[in-house]
């Protein structure tokens, strides 16, 4: 145990949100490296990620883009990054609906935007459901990606 | 490939398995940067209620994806993804296999469009025919006769 204690209570608890609370993630570039590793990691070698030449030729893009899924995984990764959902607070990530709206080129730098919508406590005490509306940004302010997800923490009592 | 009208309503896509080992959820930790001690520390996790180290959630998005796209159903140059949703159901543990189950649910034509939109829901099982994950997916699906000869 030893190390893991504290890390493990970083995270915020239901009473700590207030709807309409904004949260800012980090910035991340999405790197050519990111996609190798994520073409390598799914499986899914499409040639939309891993041959210039047709995308060059073939696609309205004119280059590589990124696996729509390494957009949605790029947010949880800023969004888990901010450290509220760290831990055992959190009690599980129960859902998601999310739209693919633009592609990610190679050298698009993406952040997250996160507003608190809705919070609820369970039938259940002592939890309660944080719904989080998302919305992935690259560096020209466009939305790239969004939607909405639904977090289950612990409350405080 | 699949184009549109290659899905009939109703109908039923089921990809192959992959088994998900201890060194997917290692990488998927190192790719997503999500070392979160539920994935990573099997000392910590002995006293979660899952008792062991679980994988992300968003490993069985991204595992499900590339067994879609192995199947020709998401993520190529005929069939782009427009929506998914899911719901977590269960943890996938070391070891579980998983492959995924489509039923096709709708057929839209788009007006003046060389694409129609194909609306599917999914489901994630495992081997012991468990649903881990659910959800529906929206695809913009290329028409045959709108493929304009672009393979050469």
């Amino acid at each position: 145990m030893v190390g893991t204690t504290d890390k493990s209570k970083r995270g915020r608890y239901f009473e700590d949100f207030e709807v309409g609370e904004e949260f800012v993630t980090l910035g991340k570039t999405v790197t050519e490296a990111d996609v190798v590793l994520f073409a390598a990691f799914s499986g899914d070698h499409d040639p939309l990620h891993t041959d210039k030449e047709f995308c060059r030729r073939k696609t309205p893009y004119g280059e590589i883009i990124a696996h729509d899924i390494l957009g949605m995984v790029t947010q949880a990764m800023l969004s888990h990054d901010l450290g509220i959902t760290e831990g055992t607070t959190m009690l599980a990530f129960l859902g998601m609906t999310w739209k693919f709206l633009k592609p990610i080129r190679i050298g698009d730098t993406l952040h997250v935007k996160q507003i608190v919508v809705d919070k609820k406590e369970t039938s259940k005490l002592g939890r309660g459901v944080i719904t989080i509306q998302a919305q992935l940004i690259n560096q020209l302010n466009e939305i790239i990606q969004e939607g909405t997800k639904s977090l289950l923490f612990a409350c405080k009592r | 490939m699949r184009f549109f009208e290659d899905y009939g309503i109703g109908a039923k896509l089921v990809t192959s398995g992959k088994t998900v080992t201890e060194a997917d959820i290692v990488f998927f930790g190192a790719v997503a940067g999500d070392h979160d001690p539920l994935h990573m520390d099997a000392e910590f996790c002995k006293n979660t209620i899952f008792k062991q180290r679980i994988a992300h959630g968003t490993l069985g998005v991204v595992v499900q994806s590339g067994l879609s796209h192995d199947l020709g159903i998401e993520g190529t140059l005929i069939s782009q993804l427009v929506e998914i949703s899911f719901k977590f159901r269960s943890a996938i543990m070391i070891g579980d296999t998983v492959h995924v189950e489509h039923v096709v649910l709708t057929k839209e034509e788009i007006e003046k469009s060389d694409f129609g939109l194909i609306t599917m829901s999914y489901k994630v099982i495992n081997q012991k025919e468990e649903i881990v994950q659910e959800g529906v997916k929206k695809l913009k699906v290329r028409k045959k006769n709108g493929w304009n000869n672009g393979q050469e």
